[in-house]
């Protein structure tokens, strides 16, 4: 019956009503949506490197390694001599290594340039393996692998044939129609940006450079084994044991032949996210304040309303009810419009990130789950239920007090 | 029992600074009596409303209420008991606007402590007498006329068959042809139910078979007790 009471009041003032819905909703869209972005975002971050002991590239910082080598953001700022690489992963140390060659595109998509040792030994998530949908990695030159959003957007088949460009752009000026690969591998999705990509061996990268190509000796099914000297633009390292990874890195960073840098990859990451993480901060300081300046419009509405709530309470109070009837109505109102206002936020954020989170994929490579996480948001309500409770009863008490001392006086 | 009401050395004041002071020394009305007690604006006419009824408790001296002595009861006990055995009309704004007239009738039962449940035949035939169609019920309070709303009140203040019924110048907002009609209306639903009828206007007093004057009642000496 007090629902009822409280539902026909607020009806009755339903424009207000809405308008205060609908600016608590959008500051729950805020709070709720970066708080869930971030988390994701973060989640994504962690999982797209495991089980890599060190990153090597030319000298640059280690941000920027990390972003073009892993995330395919920006460029190498130099590329590492064949001869550096050899020497460095026949220490002792190394257990294993994987070149990477990058700069190349196709159709937007990045082209990386390894071995097969990349499917062996590049983990993510929880040092899951990289696994294969269909098909195996590349074993001669003419051979793609393909991550899982390439097959997917650009709707190849295995076996099928592609050409490659050389340069990053979506369209490319240089286009090695000569060279058609072959699709014999398409990769699982892995949720990071490894599925943006598509796999080439590493001797492929240099006969797409060399414009004056051996064409007469080119057959397409040049082993793999056969010895190239290709620049890189950054290799992945496994040492043997966990002790010898940072020795390796002062090793790698104090490289006398040429000047390179190593990086933990967990600790770029963290370095990375500090970055982002400072936004975040930001972000969620703006959304804390947009909470707070929607309740407080919601608590100017109850304010407001207060001197048609005199009589009402009047009549109330007539029939019997007790004078603190106003905490309790003017309470469930404020508990009701904040958590009307939270389901609209919360669905604005479903429904913006079911629009989005393919845009998101596309783009960034970003997998962002459009499902909220129930308990985070849940977390954001209870305190804006709880503050909307407090803050009713700024008007509430001062009518209650009111009506203690004016009784039925109308 | 006789009285339904029983007032003894009742002195009221809003502070000790305050120089408004309702003094009854002795009030008395029968069970079943019809009252009109005459006061003009600002002599305390809602302040005796508000004793009566339970709503203000800043007074000395013995107040009953249908036998009930009002100074035992704690504020939650008074409400229940106004829910319970009180009517009360108000000089306008008796309604919640946003519920419909019906609804505004029910919410009498709301807040009592006994027999929760509506009784159809009794709001019809209240209705009925009041002259309450049914599609008057079920529009919003706000949407109807000034004398539309007094006549549900009357309604609501009759439904749940109070003892007593407070009506505070429940005329002052109708033309004097319908002020009439209305206080005769009141008076012949009420049946058995005692009513305390305030108001400034003297031209209202002969629908009452007792009159009289809240400057009277306040006199420390005489006869108040006209019974």
């Amino acid at each position: 019956m007090l629902l009822k009471l409280v539902l026909a009041s607020l009806w009755s003032r339903r424009v207000m009503a809405i308008l205060t819905c609908t600016s608590i909703g959008i500051s729950m869209l805020v709070l709720i949506g970066v708080e869930h972005l971030r988390a994701e975002v973060k989640n994504n971050f962690e999982r797209t490197v495991s089980g890599v002991d060190l990153i090597v590239g030319s000298r640059t910082s280690g941000i920027n390694l990390l972003l073009f080598s892993v995330f395919k953001i920006g460029n190498p700022a130099n590329n590492i001599q064949w001869k550096s690489y050899q020497d460095i992963v026949t220490k002792n140390q190394v257990a294993w290594s994987v070149p990477l060659s990058m700069g190349d595109s196709h159709q937007g998509f990045s082209v990386i340039g390894t071995t097969d040792d990349y499917f062996k030994y590049f983990k993510y998530g929880d040092k899951q393996n990289i696994s294969f949908v269909q098909g195996g990695p590349f074993k001669r030159l003419y051979e793609v692998v393909l991550g899982a959003n390439v097959a997917k957007n650009l709707g190849y088949q295995i076996n099928q044939s592609l050409v490659m460009s050389h340069g990053t752009g979506n369209v490319s000026f240089t286009h090695h129609d000569e060279h058609p690969f072959r699709v014999v591998g398409i990769l699982k999705s892995t949720g990071t940006p490894a599925d943006q990509s598509l796999y080439i061996p590493l001797q492929s990268i240099d006969i797409l450079h060399q414009t004056q190509h051996i064409h007469d000796e080119l057959i397409t099914d040049v082993p793999l084994g056969k010895q190239y000297q290709p620049q890189l633009s950054a290799f992945l390292l496994g040492s043997k044991n966990k002790i010898a990874i940072l020795r390796l890195q002062r090793d790698i960073n104090q490289y006398k032949q040429e000047p390179l840098s190593a990086i933990l990859p967990a600790l770029a990451l963290r370095e990375l996210w500090k970055i982002v993480g400072a936004v975040e901060i930001s972000l969620r300081v703006i959304s804390w304040l947009i909470l707070a300046t929607a309740l407080i419009c919601m608590t100017t509405m109850l304010l407001a309303s207060m001197k048609e709530r005199e009589r009402e309470l009047a009549v109330l109070r007539a029939l019997g009810a007790k004078a603190h009837i106003i905490i309790i109505l003017i309470g469930t109102e404020a508990l009701l419009l904040t958590l009307l206002g939270s389901l609209t936020g919360y669905l604005l954020v479903t429904v913006g990130l079911l629009i989005g989170q393919p845009l998101l994929e596309h783009h960034f490579a970003l997998y962002i789950s459009p499902y909220v996480d129930l308990p985070s948001a849940g977390q954001f309500v209870l305190i804006a239920a709880c503050a909307a409770i407090l803050l009713s009863f700024i008007p509430a008490l001062s009518t209650y007090k009111k009506s203690l001392l004016n009784g039925l006086k109308q | 029992m006789p009285y339904s009401l029983v007032i003894k050395d009742l002195l009221f004041s809003w502070s000790k600074q305050s120089d408004f002071v309702l003094k009854i020394p002795n009030w008395q009305v029968k069970t079943g009596e019809k009252v009109f007690l005459y006061g003009r604006s600002g002599e305390g006419k809602s302040t005796l409303l508000n004793l009566i009824s339970g709503i203000e408790n800043r007074y000395s001296g013995d107040i009953r209420v249908l036998g009930q002595d009002m100074t035992t009861l704690n504020q939650r006990q008074k409400d229940t008991f106004r829910a319970n055995n009180i009517g009360i009309i108000f000089q306008q704004f008796n309604l919640l606007p946003y519920l419909t007239a019906g609804q505004n009738i029910l919410l009498a039962q709301r807040f009592r402590s006994v027999d929760k449940t509506p009784h159809s035949g009794q709001l019809a035939s209240i209705c009925e007498r009041l002259e309450l169609s049914n599609n008057l019920l079920n529009r919003k309070a706000i949407e109807l006329s000034v004398g539309q709303q007094q006549r549900v009140a009357v309604a609501r203040a009759l439904y749940t068959s109070p003892a007593l019924i407070i009506a505070d110048e429940p005329t002052s907002a109708l033309d004097s042809q319908t002020r009439n009609q209305f206080i005769q209306l009141l008076l012949d639903c009420a049946n058995t139910s005692t009513v305390v009828f305030v108001s400034h206007d003297m031209s209202l007093a002969p629908h009452f078979n007792q009159q009289l004057a809240l400057a009277d009642l306040q006199q420390p000496k005489g006869d108040v007790d006209a019974a």
